[in-house]
């Protein structure tokens, strides 16, 4: 007797839970259908495509000038100075 | 009933707080503007930057007539290097700024340009004429910038420019030849000019399209299309006199007579002011070239109004385009179609308006040519005449100090010369090269599409 008692209610237990899952059925659907929408964000540019920016053009280096140049660049520099002083 | 408001009130919060893209109210350069209005700001803030002469991608402002004269030879960095660069060789990493600027003016001009096409009102065509002249001027910019000399034997292969004539958010296209990129500049200015906006709201009228539509000509050796239009405007824009182009030089503000187009027309910006004494101080930290000195005769009132006794720069550095440029690209228009009488006229009449008592020139008593003289050929490779030499030398002292010569150098024949430094008996050559008068494009650009090419002569390191 108590387990048939014991039956019948774990049945009618089950049939509330049922019962209420039903109920929740439209929420739990929405809430499934936000979440899918949500996970479903466009690919976007974030960020700006990578350059790599330590990369820079290499600047010429400085050469010895010949003794004729250095001569002319002196004259340069005298004209200067008697033209201005 | 409770718990579902609840179970809602968590889903909904999961979802947005997964959508990161909602607060995006007004996502950065998406948004685009609809009314005359709004495109009418977007033109403005472009023309306040010019007026102001802070940060002007158009005209220019005087921190880059400083740059381009600390590369060319009419400040001499061998007697002081002050504080300008040495030579063009230093700034290879410095000039992306220019180019990415240039193509932010041209992203907007495309915007208005597009949108303003089809409308008929009055504002709207103004606002047309002054988009297409605008991007013109910067792609004429670009040009000059970021593509070798003019040479009609090679424009069809050599690299001219990225063109972008509409607005697309991620277009990219390879970079054209140099003959298609001259006619598209040519193409864009005359589009402007041809609309005849003679109300000067958006500074870019008929005049200035034509003044750059000239120079387009000049640069992509047209001579008689060159020469037409410089006629026209010399009949609008005629040489100043004495008193006038003293005026005119003085100005700090002022549009004075004369002058086509000018950026720094007020002092509404600190960052102007500051960037404009900054210039000035650079400038005068670099004495004048003695060669350029000597070509000022003593008569000449140009001598008192651009430097002082220690060959120190007076001259206020101002972006402008002025009467004294179209007629020096008229003589020498008339030089290359071989009319020398004319060209000889013209440049007598530009001579004799700066010089006192002047004396003529006639083909007999034109100076020799000058052999120690950086330039030796014309823009069109062939040696020079007495003829053509006196006409690129008065350009040269006209000129000076409005960003001309470094481009007057890469124009005819881009000569290599050297600066020497002097470091306690130390001393160290710096040669521009025929190849640094061709910037550098944006090296982002370079890196990120294999097909975008970099100009010849630079090469990376890490």
């Amino acid at each position: 007797m108590w387990t048939l008692k014991i039956i019948l209610y774990r049945m009618k237990a089950m049939l509330n839970i049922c019962k209420k899952a039903a109920e929740l059925l439209p929420v739990l659907l929405l809430a499934s259908a936000c979440l899918l929408a949500g996970s479903c964000e466009g690919q976007y540019d974030e960020l700006p495509p990578k350059t790599d920016a330590t990369i820079r053009y290499a600047l010429p280096y400085p050469e010895t000038p010949t003794s004729e140049e250095i001569e002319e660049f002196r004259q340069i520099r005298a004209e200067y100075e008697e033209a201005t002083y | 009933m409770n718990r579902n408001i609840f179970i809602v009130s968590v889903m909904a919060c999961t979802v947005l707080a997964g959508c990161r893209q909602y607060l995006d109210v007004k996502p950065q350069g998406k948004v685009l503007p609809e009314t005359e209005e709004e495109f009418a700001a977007v033109m403005n803030y472009r023309l306040n930057n010019i007026e102001s002469g802070s940060y002007d991608d158009v005209l220019g402002n005087a921190a880059l007539l400083a740059q381009y004269e600390a590369f060319a030879d009419d400040l001499d960095a061998n007697i002081q290097i002050g504080n300008l660069p040495i030579y063009a060789g230093t700034q290879f990493n410095s000039n992306y700024g220019l180019y990415t600027g240039w193509y932010e003016v041209i992203k907007d001009c495309n915007i208005i340009a597009e949108n303003m096409a089809d409308k008929d009102s009055d504002e709207a065509r103004l606002l047309l004429a002054a988009a297409r002249g605008m991007k013109g001027v910067c792609y004429y910019n670009l040009l000059r910038n970021y593509c070798k000399a003019y040479d009609p034997a090679t424009a069809s292969e050599d690299p001219g420019l990225c063109i972008v004539d509409h607005f697309a958010m991620d277009e990219a296209p390879a970079r054209s030849d140099l003959e298609t990129t001259v006619r598209f500049v040519i193409s864009t200015l005359k589009s402007s000019a041809d609309m005849h906006v003679t109300d000067a709201k958006y500074m870019f009228t008929e005049d200035v399209a034509d003044a750059y539509l000239a120079k387009a000509y000049f640069w992509g050796e047209q001579w008689q299309n060159a020469l037409d239009i410089c006629e026209d405007l010399a009949l609008k824009y005629p040489i100043l006199n004495m008193q006038d182009f003293e005026t005119m030089i003085s100005s700090e503000y002022e549009k004075t007579s004369g002058v086509i187009v000018r950026s720094r027309i007020n002092d509404n910006s600190t960052v102007s002011s500051s960037t404009y004494r900054q210039a000035v101080s650079d400038i005068r930290s670099r004495p004048l070239n003695g060669d350029l000195v000597r070509l000022y005769s003593q008569q000449d009132i140009r001598r008192r109004l651009y430097f002082d006794s220690d060959r120190k720069n007076l001259k206020i550095p101002v972006a402008r385009v002025r009467e004294g440029e179209i007629y020096l690209m008229m003589a020498e228009c008339y030089a290359h179609l071989g009319n020398e009488g004319e060209a000889l006229r013209v440049l007598n009449e530009i001579r004799a308006n700066r010089i006192e008592n002047y004396v003529p020139y006639t083909m007999e008593t034109l100076p020799e040519v000058d052999g120690s003289a950086v330039i030796t050929c014309d823009a069109t490779g062939a040696p020079l005449t007495k003829l053509m030499q006196a006409i690129l030398n008065e350009r040269r002292m006209e000129m000076y100090l409005e960003g001309d010569r470094w481009f007057e150098l890469k124009r005819n024949g881009s000569p290599s010369f050297w600066v020497i430094t002097d470091q306690i008996g130390i001393f160290q050559k710096y040669t521009t090269e025929p190849y640094m008068y061709t910037f550098p494009i944006n090296k982002d650009d370079v890196d990120l599409k294999d097909y975008i090419i970099q100009n010849e002569g630079y090469v990376e390191y890490l």
